[in-house]
């Protein structure tokens, strides 16, 4: 196994630090530790020979799948010393979130967003007494009303509502344990410890309880047309949510799915709904169900799989797309996730049958099919999330 | 013999025990066993992640130490754990004996009341053995154990705050492997060697076939993987991995075909497809015609070679 002579280290360095500093230039992000363990692993491997070097390389300097493509062009333009122009025009940084055009999007009116987003900020900064269930379980008339048609102190009651859905979200027992006072399971370590400084007669035994974990959630909100009284009203939910809990994803669809978690991180609802609908392409337009769910079921694959997602897809169904691929794609999404909701505004209406076909298709997939019309719904719902715990 | 010398004498010896891997991998081994940083492997389910520390503990003749991740997989099951019973017995018998008040307990937390779980257990092991760790499927542990784990695998120590920090006098071969249900968190793969490993080409699965099934005719291990490889292409919401491979082809040989047919591959499909909506859409597939031309690419490739 050669080893570099002494006069031949300085030129490997020189190498090592080259490669690393063009791997970073295209978004590999690679850090000096790295490079020094590359430096010594090329000190083990037949430094001539290219595919050894090459898989040295790869193995202390690329951390994921996606690198590799890269990487890989990368080497060979270092190793054979080309110009690098080649490498400049696309690496996985640089397609991100920014997919969507913003196309024939139409902005939501301004006036509207004003007073609706002055509410819901007011409420927040206030850190309102959390209501308790009586806050809103009372029959109230304004909470039947439909949300098309809203004003100022519907929108408070609607931030309240929110804050004890994600309190509710917040309290699921995780499957982490600390010490308690009631439990199952004995906890012996805490036992002990209080035994030692308390002695052991009369010893009180210490339990293990579940800590509260936290639930993943992921929206999917309808923007096109059908849904355009509704959908801005749902997209504040949202923000909403955003703020409090901050392990949720959010997409938005029409015609294609639009990942907008990174637009809800402006500050203020006008900015982000703005961001939101200048991102989103088809806002208001045409409905494909089963493509945007093609596409939200590929973006969060890994995020989907971890434990006890709870997906709502907040909808009123009406698609045009293709019914194969949509329920395709919604049992996909079912056999994935802990739970799967769809809230559909349109089930508010006394005569509402689920006829159109994207509902239709969907229901035998769906753990929960409830209506979003109304602060009374979305109370339901918030009682039911409370209920997963 | 607890070191591999070079690359070459890596592959020969992971597949004298019937493990094939391309040069690639061999490296990052190698280079794993000598710089003493843990390998991570990725790839999709039934690839042959965990079966390589498997292997690696038969080479290298050495104790393969096992931790399967689980979510709320925490310190007291990965690290150690004191022994309680044995704590409390001994209190007694102190007591028992007279022992002065202030003096009871005096050495309770000391390595006699230590129970090794797997981590510690791997840097345990007495040289001039090495360990092979295997902590599989990390992905399903939480970002909380991740953390436990940077301090074990950069430094091969575990700081126990009754007794200091106990360090590992022959660092252990660490196999870390992941599904890629969860994106591990980059500090960690840091402290690793990186692979991917893919589904093997044609001319792999052929060899890792023949070498995990004995007395599977040759043929009939090429017609399994070109059917394997067709498999592969199609949509489906699985893929076969190579496992799946190695079973089917243990389970044709079971039933002693000689030849790959239409009606043995559907009825021997659940080896393959482990989701009822890909079995489904393998109906709507053309399996006769795919049946077929593994069989005449095989024959096509028995004429050529």
């Amino acid at each position: 196994m050669p080893v570099p002579s002494q006069a031949d280290t300085p030129s490997l360095l020189h190498h090592v630090v080259a490669l690393g500093g063009r791997l970073r230039d295209n978004g590999i992000a690679v850090n000096p530790a790295s490079l020094v363990d590359l430096c010594r692993a090329l000190e083990l491997v037949e430094w001539r020979n290219r595919e050894d070097v090459r898989s040295a390389a790869r193995a202390t300097l690329v951390t994921r799948r996606e690198q590799l493509s890269l990487f890989e062009r990368i080497f060979d333009i270092h190793w054979t010393g080309l110009p690098e122009s080649p490498e400049q025009e696309a690496g996985p940084g640089g397609n991100d979130t920014k997919g969507g055009t913003s196309g024939e999007s139409e902005t939501p009116n301004p006036v509207e967003l004003q007073v609706l987003s002055d509410a819901l900020e007011s409420s927040a900064d206030r850190d309102s007494h959390s209501p308790g269930d009586s806050a809103w379980s009372n029959a109230d008339l304004l909470t039947r009303k439909d949300l098309g048609s809203l004003d100022e102190d519907e929108l408070l009651r609607a931030r309240q509502l929110l804050a004890a859905m994600v309190k509710a979200l917040l309290n699921r027992p995780g499957r982490r344990s600390r010490s308690a006072r009631r439990g199952r399971e004995v906890d012996f370590r805490a036992s002990f410890r209080r035994g030692l400084s308390r002695g052991f007669d009369g010893l009180e035994l210490r339990y293990r309880q579940p800590r509260p974990g936290k639930l993943k959630l992921l929206l999917l909100c309808d923007v096109s047309g059908s849904m355009q009284r509704y959908s801005e009203f749902l997209l504040q939910f949202v923000y909403a949510l955003r703020g409090q809990l901050p392990d949720i994803e959010a997409a938005v669809f029409a015609t294609h799915m639009t990942p907008i978690t990174n637009q809800l991180r402006a500050k203020g609802v006008q900015q982000s709904l703005v961001a939101v609908s200048s991102t989103a392409s088809g806002w208001g337009g045409g409905t494909d169900i089963g493509q945007s769910l093609l596409e939200f079921n590929d973006y969060y694959d890994r995020q989907l799989r971890r434990s006890r997602a709870v997906v709502v897809i907040l909808s009123d169904g009406w698609d045009r797309g293709d019914a194969r691929v949509m329920r395709q794609e919604i049992a996909g999404l079912r056999r994935r996730v802990h739970r799967l909701l769809w809230l559909n505004p349109l089930l508010g209406a006394a005569d509402y049958q689920p006829l159109c076909r994207g509902i239709r298709l969907a229901l035998p997939y769906l753990d929960h099919f409830l209506p979003a019309h109304s602060l009374a719904s979305l109370a339901d719902v918030a009682r039911l999330l409370r209920r997963f715990n | 013999m607890a070191n591999f010398t070079s690359i070459e004498e890596v592959t020969e010896r992971l597949s004298d025990c019937g493990y094939l891997l391309d040069r690639s991998l061999a490296t990052t081994v190698y280079l794993s066993t000598l710089l003493d940083k843990p390998m991570f492997l990725e790839g999709e389910p039934g690839v042959g992640k965990t079966e390589l520390a498997k292997v690696l503990a038969q080479v290298l003749e050495a104790p393969l130490v096992r931790l399967q991740c689980y979510e709320g997989l925490d310190a007291n099951t990965a690290l150690y754990e004191w022994n309680y019973p044995r704590q409390m017995l001994h209190i007694r018998l102190e007591e028992a004996r007279g022992v002065e008040r202030e003096h009871i307990g005096e050495g309770l937390f000391s390595e006699e009341f230590l129970l090794e779980r797997p981590l510690l257990q791997a840097l345990r092991v007495a040289p001039p053995q090495r360990a092979v760790l295997l902590i599989d499927e990390v992905d399903r542990s939480d970002e909380e154990f991740e953390a436990f784990l940077l301090e074990v695998l950069s430094d091969f120590q575990i700081t126990i705050p009754e007794l200091g920090t106990l360090k590992a006098s022959q660092p252990p071969v660490v196999v870390l492997t992941s599904n890629r249900t969860r994106e591990i968190h980059d500090a960690l793969k840091r402290r690793c060697l990186y692979h991917w490993i893919d589904y093997p080409d044609i001319n792999k699965e052929i060899g890792i076939v023949l070498a995990r099934v004995p007395g599977i005719d040759k043929a009939l291990a090429m017609q399994v993987c070109h059917f394997m490889q067709w498999l592969r292409e199609q949509e489906l919401y699985k893929h076969p991995g190579v496992a799946e491979t190695v079973d089917w082809a243990r389970a044709l040989l079971a039933l002693g075909i000689a030849e790959l047919d239409r009606e043995t591959t559907e009825a021997t499909l659940g080896c393959l497809l482990k989701y009822k909506g890909d079995l489904e859409s393998l109906q709507e597939m053309d399996l006769p015609t795919a049946v077929r031309q593994a069989r005449d690419s095989s024959n096509a490739r028995a004429l050529a070679g």
